[in-house]
């Protein structure tokens, strides 16, 4: 029986409370640090704040593809959101992650993370962070939801063991709270990232991005070589990933003045057409060679295509369907960044509440 | 082996999708299979489940090989799938970047998990009725 269970049938019995840490820790229900501990008192409370029934089913999860796939209720994801400090206010939110079925716990041995984006008006009544530190452990709704997704994630696939159910080979300290976010559509120069994937302003969703082992990071756009530094950024995004622009709303104003860049598609367009790779150093790439050739390979385009370009031809790297821009920070400075990861799915938050 | 002819025959595109005329076109022409290798948190499990579809649905006797580190995944792979005999052998870790000759080392060498022969591994994996105990343990 796993803690979850244990926890839910009240099989756990009473102990002190540092002995039911221990407990805990010793069974790798944890990411190793302490927990509230999911008194059945906390898990209803939790469980009051959604609509929707202890015993429904809210998917299946797994680590990797080809490995078993585990299925898990809202009950059961009411304790890992006790565990983690969440707050019942925000389980419908933690809900609607764990409805993406996508692990923050992959196993892959790239060490690879999850990034999350909430947008909408819940980020207003619960309380989240879109600006000074909002990537930072400087919000308890950030946090603690960022956290809950992880611990559902490994407890709720069928663990997270390293050199057992997880074999990421370095790591990845994004897995503490996943990156969760909200975005500063207040102060963004375009359309918040949920109305783009086909959402209403007014609904409420979270986006999941998966990789977040490569980051580039810059001050501003110069007037004289913006466009080579966006290009030079480019070169250190994985090529296997897809660049994420997250850019503080100063530097999403610079876009607009130095590109002219007016609507985010235009953005995402001249990052799909500056990043680009002589064929022959692209294709020599292991990560390519892994999990690119074969696709291409097999007629996918457009990497099919590139597969005839000559050794020096140039080819852009990244189709313009990954490319995602996400604003978020305080505009303390217009420090901004491109995150190494590719855009997964967008979930309603209000379907879980 | 001089009475046994080896072909080495490629998947259609990538691990991450079934492969059935591979797997006929193995079926009508070989004996036995050799799958790897599982080398990596993705295709080692990709390849204990390719080896489980050709050993449960073409009825061909079939081995994987992987490197040592993902021996309990593919244990738990194997478990999940309902063949937890399915035979599998080791050779260590990596291969990536590894020479020809460094992988024929591997290949001669042994299993560094059960420290038995890798070879012996496989042909008694392919020739041997599993006795309800991974063959590697």
């Amino acid at each position: 029986m796993s803690a979850i269970d244990a926890a839910i049938a009240g099989t756990i019995g009473p102990d002190t409370e540092d002995n039911l840490q221990q407990l805990f820790l010793d069974n790798h229900w944890t990411d190793n640090l302490p927990i509230v501990l999911p008194t059945r008192q906390r898990v209803d409370a939790m469980l009051a704040a959604t609509s929707h029934a202890p015993d429904e089913i809210v998917g299946r999860m797994q680590p990797v593809e080809f490995r078993a796939a585990w299925q898990y209720t809202v009950e059961q994801v009411a304790v890992n959101a006790v565990m983690a400090g969440a707050r019942p206010d925000y389980f419908p939110v933690i809900l609607a992650l764990a409805a993406s079925e996508l692990s923050a716990r992959s196993s892959s041995s790239s060490s690879s993370a999850v990034m999350v984006v909430v947008n909408g008006p819940i980020r207003r009544d619960i309380g989240m962070n879109c600006g000074v530190g909002a990537m930072g452990p400087y919000n308890h709704a950030n946090a603690t939801i960022g956290r809950a997704y992880g611990l559902l994630s490994q407890n709720l696939q069928g663990g997270s063991v390293p050199g057992e159910s997880y074999m990421g080979s370095q790591g990845n300290g994004y897995g503490y709270n996943n990156l969760t976010f909200a975005e500063n559509e207040e102060k963004s120069a375009w359309e918040p990232l949920h109305v783009q994937k086909g959402f209403k302003a007014t609904d409420s969703t979270v986006s999941i991005f998966f990789g977040c082992r490569s980051t580039t990071f810059c001050l501003g756009l110069r007037e004289r070589y913006w466009r080579e530094h966006v290009r030079d950024m480019l070169a250190g995004i994985d090529a296997n990933s897809a660049p994420c622009l997250l850019l503080d709303p100063i530097t999403a104003r610079q876009f607009v003045e130095r590109g002219g860049f007016e609507r985010k598609q235009q953005l995402i367009r001249f990052i799909h057409e500056t990043a680009a790779m002589p064929a022959g150093r692209y294709w020599d790439l292991q990560l390519v060679q892994n999990y690119v050739y074969p696709w291409a390979t097999f007629g996918q385009e457009p990497m099919a295509t590139w597969l005839k370009a000559k050794p020096d031809e140039p080819i852009r790297i990244f189709p313009e369907a990954d490319v995602n821009v996400v604003v978020v920070g305080g505009e303390a400075n217009a420090y901004w960044r491109i995150m190494g990861a590719k855009y997964r799915k967008t979930i309603s938050i209000d379907a879980w509440r | 082996m001089p009475s046994v002819t080896t072909r080495i025959v490629s998947l259609a595109a990538t691990y991450q999708k079934d492969d059935p005329k591979t797997w006929q076109e193995i079926k009508a022409h070989g004996d036995a299979a050799i799958i790897g290798v599982g080398h990596c948190s993705n295709c080692a499990p990709a390849v204990t489940t390719h080896a489980i579809t050709l050993e449960t649905a073409y009825q061909v006797p079939t081995v994987t090989l992987h490197t040592d580190k993902f021996d309990k995944v593919v244990a738990s792979v194997a478990k999940m799938a309902g063949l937890p005999e399915a035979p599998r052998a080791f050779v260590p870790q990596p291969v990536m970047g590894k020479s020809a000759a460094e992988l024929a080392a591997y290949v001669s060498g042994n299993d560094p998990i059960t420290g038995r022969p890798v070879m012996e591994e496989v042909v008694r994996a392919l020739t041997a009725a599993p006795d309800g105990v991974h063959v590697g343990h």
